[in-house]
């Protein structure tokens, strides 16, 4: 809206490994709460998730000066991080699901209807996320809620268009009869 | 319940997920900040221009080379304004000689005869 002309993730990065102070605010700005974000979703724990996203973005800032320009979206790698530093995390702790939901949601004013309704939805779909396989888990939380494309989630999670389509597709199903249950009670009718 | 539907419904979950994405705390920008500009390679500093007297010095082969102008200029001076003293004997001794014999250069005035 300021500016017309917003630099891209890449050319940020470039400037922060030229020197420039105010890149890594910027790249903080606009990275960090997708990375929390999806840490969230993929451990299902608040402070783990922050714990992800500080090592995620210490990732960033080391590659750098290395980074080869054109080759790959700061986003896409950015995410690949995340998901691996969240894989380590649950192979650590002997766990492959999610103990518990993402903590407070920030964007919707509490207290409202609405936000209310908004934040148990959220928690039933995490809970039911938190009951996919990994892999469909994360491929359904890249396309349907961090809204990225078929070809850069493949490059996210190193495998083929094709193979992303399988699992977002039984994901989704899974996650429909995970849900089905729960409609009642989230506000949802046979109506629709 | 047709498959519409239950896309529609889903996206209504998605959509609540996208609109309560949990945001970075204060605090967590603040270490993430920190840890950006520790790991932040130092811009390279923009070289000053350098005065005239330096490139003029440079161009002259750098301070070893004043070093040796200056020294063969003091030089150069003072064999100029010294009398030459040392050469005296030389210029002298022959032109005050008024009778100059064969003996005077040992016999060898004439070397063209000594060659034959």
């Amino acid at each position: 809206m300021s500016d017309p002309t917003p630099m891209t993730d890449e050319a940020l990065l470039v400037a922060y490994a030229n020197g420039d102070p105010r890149a890594a605010a910027d790249l903080t700005q606009r990275l960090a709460p997708r990375v929390l974000a999806h840490a969230a979703r993929l451990l299902g724990d608040q402070a783990e998730a922050e714990d992800v996203t500080q090592e995620a973005m210490v990732r960033l800032w080391r590659i750098a000066p290395e980074w080869r320009q054109g080759e790959a979206k700061v986003s896409t790698w950015l995410y690949r991080v995340t998901a691996n530093l969240c894989i380590d995390r649950q192979r650590k702790s002997g766990r492959t699901a999610p103990l518990e939901a993402a903590g407070d949601p920030a964007d919707e004013p509490p207290g409202t209807e609405a936000s209310l309704i908004a934040a148990e939805r959220a928690k039933a779909l995490q809970d039911a996320l938190d009951t996919l396989p990994d892999r469909q888990r994360q491929a359904v939380v890249l396309r349907h809620i961090e809204g990225l494309s078929n070809p850069d989630i493949a490059a996210v999670m190193d495998i083929g268009v094709e193979a992303v389509e399988s699992l977002t597709a039984r994901g989704k199903r899974a996650l429909k009869v995970a849900l089905a249950g729960r409609k009642e009670e989230l506000g949802y009718d046979d109506a629709g | 319940m047709t498959m519409q539907d239950d896309d529609k419904e889903l996206e209504a979950f998605f959509d609540a997920a996208r609109r309560t994405a949990p945001q970075p705390s204060a605090d967590l920008v603040a270490r993430i900040l920190a840890e950006a500009e520790a790991a932040q390679p130092k811009a390279a500093p923009t070289p000053e221009r350098a005065p005239w007297w330096r490139s003029l010095l440079e161009g002259l082969g750098g301070a070893p080379a004043i070093g040796g102008l200056l020294t063969a200029t003091v030089a150069g001076l003072w064999i100029g304004a010294a009398q030459p003293f040392g050469l005296e004997p030389l210029t002298y001794v022959p032109w005050g000689v008024t009778d100059l014999t064969d003996d005077t250069f040992g016999g060898y005035a004439d070397l063209s005869l000594v060659d034959g």
